[in-house]
């Protein structure tokens, strides 16, 4: 029976994964350098990072059971990743979220949010940007109902 | 034994306190059906929110949702297959065979009533063993919090995930995440990279929300177009004669339920796959088969995982060792507070414990009352198009993590933390153990310095220490042997076991 196959990028990730915990190891001795004792402040972060390299490694080393998965071209790569939930369209959200929390600063809570929510809502539903609009609105008067009046909160 | 009654009844009587218990408790159904939107995501949200309640007021609201969300993700389960929690994994497996069948109404009733008993039982050993519990906790020394902690990670990162490495690395990430900042025994910065702003640690709120809430809306953004299955919905309220039937069932999945959810860092979820699981072992003929509409299968999902509320909360109200994510955030709600979770929790506000224990009984009553009810609103509720919904959450955790310093850059550490959220359960690494890890660290560092402080710097004779104390060795037993019971070399042991057996009854 063939071996259950790694998900595309998963290799990738797991060196990743490898090479921050070395960073971690290297900053975590620096902590107290030569004057590592059991009882200075770099002895449980050292000993935590060395934890963090052991499962890395063991986690490559579980990953070797598996097939590597079979994707020879560019297309083929970009199509497996969208099936893992790698999608064009989650990179835009994330930049979507990115772009709001800098409007924040420059057009207050109000605007921004309205045109994070509409722009968002426009894109991921494909739907009518009229109605979407309606929503965003009502969805802003919702909130500023909610944790301006109710839960008094301090909004960004 | 006045004051006791007298604090258990105090949410009754205070209307704000019934009321947001309520209110709490029906936005938790809501919230834990709508798969998308989970309880520890609500939870997390609700700590910078409620930062300038008082203690009742916050922790009123926090447990009603959290009630109220552990039962909520059955209705989805039921209807459509999509469990809206975790905790509600075990009850898809009989639930939508059941709903297929055209009994859906009497699926979601019984899955109601269940739910509401094992939160019943789970308060019940609340209020006996807690107060017991936290007696014996005052004998503990700090090396075993250490070790403690580490068995809650431990558990954590191994049980309920598909790679036992990649749940205890994300559980030793969380950890050092935690470490950031400036060492309190010291004054040192660690992990901070000569930058002022990491001096004061990465707010674990704030990674909370990343973690939870951003992430699982990036995953949605892939499933958002599935078409949604309408449902009939009929017959609710079970008959008498199905709750007695089924009551031995119903007793033995919540005690069950009630143990797993106060061992550290298990929850809801484990205890009811743990529940469905023993009800296939010792249910020798169910009204259908497992896994195609079996009510037993549903019965021992469901109470399991509300009666671990009331066992969660006890390792968190006597130890201050979260015994799930969603009391891990309410841990951090407490410290918000001034409070300080452990043995001198019930021994300083021992009224505390007790409005939280008739927060719980109230939570119980309005989830039989909302749970019956206002179920064709929910129906129209999860038919609101994901496109809509996923932008809506992304502007509440937004406002989540500003709300916590009322800092714009806690809004990038959150985008930050629910990026590698949304990597993390792509590739499979569980986020809990990490957020746990977050939450132990400190703990965890704090109580390995005392001990080794205790052991005047010597190693052996900190090792010396746990083998000769009774409660530090018990605790490095269940530790090793939960370490062993993970490896291959017991599997292999076990399948062996296991065919020769089967090879002896076959001769």
């Amino acid at each position: 029976m063939e071996a259950p196959k790694l998900k595309v990028g998963e290799k990738v990730i797991t060196y990743v994964m490898i090479l921050i915990s070395l960073f971690i190891l290297y900053h975590a001795y620096k902590i107290s350098g030569q004057k590592t004792t059991a009882g200075s402040p770099g002895a449980f972060p050292l000993m935590t990072s060395l934890a963090l390299v052991v499962f890395s490694v063991w986690t490559w080393g579980e990953n070797r059971k598996f097939s590597p998965g079979l994707h020879k071209s560019l297309k083929s790569r970009i199509g497996a990743l969208q099936e893992i939930g790698f999608s064009g369209d989650c990179l835009l959200v994330i930049l979507f979220v990115l772009v709001y929390a800098f409007m924040l600063k420059f057009l207050g809570f109000s605007i921004a949010t309205v045109i994070f929510l509409w722009g968002s809502m426009c894109y991921l539903t494909k739907g009518n940007w009229g109605k979407n609009l309606l929503i965003a609105l009502f969805n802003l008067a919702i909130i500023l109902l909610i944790f301006k009046q109710i839960f008094k909160v301090i909004l960004p | 034994m006045d004051s006791v009654v007298l604090n258990i009844f105090t949410p009754l009587l205070n209307f704000q306190l019934l009321l947001l218990v309520a209110a709490g408790t029906f936005a938790g159904i809501y919230i834990g059906a709508i798969p998308g939107l989970s309880v520890t995501m609500a939870v997390s949200l609700l700590i910078s929110f409620t930062f300038s309640w008082s203690t009742h007021e916050a922790l009123a609201l926090m447990i009603g949702i959290y009630c109220g969300g552990v039962y909520g993700g059955s209705r989805s389960a039921i209807l459509l297959n999509i469990p809206g929690a975790p905790a509600a994994i075990a009850t898809s497996f009989d639930g939508y065979p059941l709903a297929k069948c055209g009994e859906a109404g009497r699926a979601i009733g019984v899955a109601t009533v269940q739910s509401v008993l094992g939160g019943f039982i789970g308060i019940l050993f609340l209020a006996v063993a807690a107060p017991a519990v936290s007696e014996f906790a005052l004998k503990f020394a700090p090396r075993d919090y250490l070790l403690l902690a580490v068995m809650g990670l431990m558990l954590v990162g191994s049980l309920g995930t598909k790679s036992t490495a990649k749940g205890l690395f994300a559980a030793s990430l969380g950890i050092v995440l935690g470490l950031v900042g400036m060492d309190t025994l010291t004054g040192q910065g660690r992990f901070t990279f000569g930058q002022v702003r990491l001096m004061g640690g990465i707010n674990y709120v704030t990674a909370m929300i990343g973690l939870f809430g951003l992430s699982e809306a990036l995953i949605q953004v892939s499933t958002r177009n599935l078409p949604i299955i309408k449902q009939k919905i009929d017959r609710i309220i079970p008959s008498w004669g199905t709750l007695v039937k089924y009551l031995p069932l119903s007793i033995r999945t919540a005690i069950l339920g009630v143990i797993v959810g106060a061992l550290p860092g298990t929850g809801g979820d484990l205890a009811a796959l743990l529940a469905y699981d023993h009800a296939k072992r010792t249910v020798k003929n169910p009204s259908r088969p497992f896994g195609q509409g079996a009510m037993e299968g549903l019965i021992a999902p469901e109470t399991a995982n509300n009666a671990a509320i009331g066992g969660a909360m006890i390792p968190m109200l006597t130890l201050g060792i979260p015994g799930d994510a969603v009391t891990a955030i309410i841990i951090g709600a407490l410290f918000i507070h001034g409070l300080k979770p452990g043995p001198m929790l019930m021994l300083d506000t021992p009224d505390l414990f007790w409005i939280i224990v008739g927060c719980l009984i109230l939570a119980n009553i309005f989830l039989l009352v909302f749970g019956l009810t206002g179920i064709r609103i929910f129906t129209r509720l999860i038919e609101i198009p994901k496109g809509i919904l996923i932008p809506i959450i992304i502007t509440f955790s937004v406002i989540g993590a500003y709300a916590i310093n009322n800092n714009i850059m806690d809004i990038y550490w959150m985008i930050g933390f629910g990026i590698l959220g949304y990597l993390f359960k792509i590739y499979d690494y569980p986020v809990g153990p990490m957020i746990l890890g977050i939450i132990l660290g400190p703990l965890l560092d704090v109580s390995y310095r005392r001990s080794i402080l205790y052991s005047k710097g010597n190693v052996l004779a900190f090792f010396n220490n746990i083998l000769t104390n009774p409660i530090s060795l018990t605790l490095l037993l269940l530790i090793v042997i939960m370490a062993v019971s993970q490896s291959k070399i017991f599997g292999r042991l076990k399948t062996m076991g296991s065919t020769s057996a089967e090879n002896e009854s076959d001769v």
